[in-house]
């Protein structure tokens, strides 16, 4: 993550040093590191459930996390992929917990039609990314927002390679199907 | 190596992020500070507990450290010399227990 001073004049923000104050105990510190990190993990945690004050309140739990086990951070230049994988953890956590189809092969296979869009409300990224199974929603935001490659994904979820790029593959193709219909079905009533 | 599709790249670049939110961080802060103050409580109630089962056990401690002397005079070990170090030793044990426990509470109250 960026090792940088903050825009627009803000306070110089040095994240080796922050993560060193924070790992000696230093909670101010620690808020200088959520500050920076929050707009990242919070969008994150929107992606993957569609929700502001669900994602909000995971974000809080990651954030917690992280200030438990920051004393086991062995690097603080890789603090970023450490953050990320605890909210991965979290979200696996919630998703097992409330999905039994997490992990079924056959699960992505289900939304053959696409949902009933309300054209009434603008579609966003968030709203389209909801209409799709965990598994495929999950695996698209880790390649698509967070950049992971196919192997890192796999190792991530611990899911073979193979599921992963067909998550992708269906994925993707579902989630630009939702876009075009909706798109085609906006088109057709502003036009009537 | 399959390659990204660069529709969903461009529309996961072009889509909105959360935007950094003072009250998000001071509700994080809070419960940050809340979750110290607990770990800092828990370990002292604990601290205290293991020093009031010290005290209540403080017998049992002295037959556990008499028995460590009987072991140490047993054969196997008095063939090594050790009579005089395994009192020695037994007592510097029980030290050590009290000690520790001390030296806990006291890091404990400090922070």
């Amino acid at each position: 993550m960026k090792n940088n001073n903050s825009e627009d004049g803000k306070k110089p923000y040095h994240e080796t040093i922050m993560i060193r104050l924070a790992v000696a105990g230093d909670e101010k510190a620690f808020a200088q590191i959520v500050q920076h990190h929050q707009g990242r993990v919070r969008t994150l945690f929107l992606r993957w459930c569609g929700n502001q004050a669900m994602a909000d309140d995971f974000s809080q739990m990651a954030f917690l996390q992280c200030w438990q086990k920051l004393s086991s951070l062995q690097n603080p230049i890789s603090f970023s992929g450490w953050l990320r994988q605890i909210a991965l953890n979290i979200w696996l956590q919630h998703i097992r917990k409330n999905d039994a189809l997490w992990g079924a092969e056959e699960y992505d296979q289900q939304l053959t039609t696409t949902p009933d869009l309300d054209i009434t409300t603008p579609l966003d990224l968030d709203r389209a990314l909801s209409f799709l199974p965990t598994n495929q929603r999950t695996v698209l935001v880790l390649y698509y927002h967070e950049q992971l490659t196919h192997t890192e994904i796999a190792m991530a979820l611990d899911m073979p390679l193979g599921t992963v790029k067909s998550h992708l593959k269906r994925g993707g193709e579902q989630l630009k199907n939702i876009l075009r219909d909706y798109k085609i079905t906006t088109l057709k009533e502003t036009t009537s | 190596m399959t390659k990204p599709d660069q529709d969903l790249v461009d529309l996961f670049a072009a889509a909105s992020e959360v935007d950094a939110d003072q009250s998000f961080t001071d509700d994080v802060a809070f419960k940050v500070t809340a979750f110290q103050r607990h770990k800092r409580h828990t370990k002292i109630v604990f601290g205290l507990l293991a020093l009031v089962l010290l005290v209540v056990f403080r017998q049992d401690l002295q037959m556990l450290a008499g028995l460590i002397n009987q072991a140490m005079t047993m054969p196997i070990f008095a063939s090594l010399d050790l009579g005089a170090f395994s009192m020695l030793n037994s007592l510097a044990m029980v030290l050590v227990i009290i000690g520790s426990g001390f030296w806990k509470l006291k890091s404990l109250l400090r922070n």
